[in-house]
């Protein structure tokens, strides 16, 4: 590994880079593509989303290639494959990242991902104080689902995700991402 | 956070500290210290895989105070709580850190530990290859089993925890970890 010097927030911002990058603690790190049906189950749930504010209209939903500045003292950017922040933390826009974590990540595997890098990006967010991260793993047709103080729960392709206290009412089958 | 040079671990090794200090890539963390419940499960999972390891001499328990250097090329020596490593992969012992991951990594979560801290170092046992990490919480009375290429999953207090693979034969009721 070449030792370079970490960068910062502003530097990363201001580097243009092909594909989707990163920036975990001053070091970037290029994402690798997402599978297909991956992607599209990022898609469904950003739409369901997307839907279900339309008529709460309490935040902004975001795909995959947002950026959040995840932590205020560590120089870390990180792209959730669906993310909500509710509008009291956001009120406004700002053309740059977006400057707080989200409320909601939502995270899809791909055949290319490893479950442990996986479980380590979920853990970051919940350090920075995510209060809900899901995480999808069509592969095994199951989803994690993390909480600040809860151990991970697992649901099978019966089970529903649901917006608990971030989105009340948001109610989510699997198996509707897993057809 | 003031910006210091990261250490290497031949320099983290070198330098004298109070109390139970972990590397994680090249930042020095101290540990807090367990609660008595905590520490005192730690020591009967060290004992019960001690007391396994004198009918099966497949390798060698470490208590909590052992450093495992868990990646070839980050600077990141890293403490479970208990563990365990095959002889064929430490034949001898080193006088250093443990060179390399155990191949079984035990936390038991104290209430000053943060779920998310918790999970971040389990999922980093995970990247570095541990192919077994139990996640034992007293007061919630479960423990998460997490694997290389499955979801962790989370048993009660009925619940086994069993060596599997790394650990042939062993079985651990988690009752007997929560009297």
């Amino acid at each position: 590994m070449v030792a370079t010097r970490p960068l910062t927030v502003n530097e990363f911002a201001e580097e243009h880079r092909e594909g989707r990058w990163e920036l975990i603690d001053g070091e970037s790190v290029e994402m690798t593509p997402s599978s297909d049906e991956s992607s599209w189950i990022a898609g469904e749930i950003f739409g369901h989303l997307w839907n279900y504010l339309q008529s709460h209209p309490i935040g902004r939903a975001f795909p995959a290639d947002a950026g959040f500045v995840i932590f205020a003292d560590r120089d870390t950017v990180r792209a959730p494959d669906v993310a909500f922040v509710r509008m009291e933390r956001l009120p406004a826009l700002s053309r740059a990242f977006v400057s707080v974590p989200p409320d909601l990540a939502v995270e899809v595997l791909s055949p290319s991902d490893r479950l442990a890098d996986a479980l380590s990006k979920v853990s970051m967010y919940l350090q920075a104080g995510v209060p809900l991260v899901w995480l999808i793993d069509p592969m095994r047709r199951t989803a994690m689902v993390f909480q600040p103080d809860m151990l991970p729960a697992i649901i099978d392709e019966h089970g529903v995700l649901d917006g608990e206290a971030i989105l009340p009412g948001f109610t989510l089958p699997l198996a509707r991402l897993l057809d | 956070m003031v910006a210091t040079r990261p250490l290497t671990i031949a320099e983290f090794e070198s330098e004298t500290r109070e109390g139970l200090w972990e590397l994680i890539d090249g930042e020095p963390v101290e540990v807090t210290p367990s609660s008595d419940r905590s520490s005192w499960i730690a020591g009967e999972v060290l004992y019960h895989f001690r007391a396994y390891l004198e009918n099966h001499p497949i390798g060698r328990a470490f208590p909590a105070d052992a450093g495992f250097v868990l990646f070839a090329d980050r600077n990141t020596v890293r403490a479970p709580d208990a563990a365990f490593v095959r002889f064929d992969r430490l034949p001898e012992l080193t006088e250093a850190f443990v060179p390399i991951p155990p191949d079984l990594a035990v936390e038991v979560i104290s209430p000053t530990d943060r779920l998310a801290d918790v999970l971040s170092k389990a999922s980093m046992y995970l990247q570095a290859g541990v192919p077994l990490v139990w996640v034992i919480d007293p007061r919630k009375h479960t423990a998460t089993i997490f694997r290389q290429d499955e979801g962790p999953v989370t048993i009660g207090k009925d619940g086994v925890l069993d060596g599997e693979e790394v650990l042939p034969g062993f079985t651990l009721p988690l009752a007997k970890l929560l009297a």
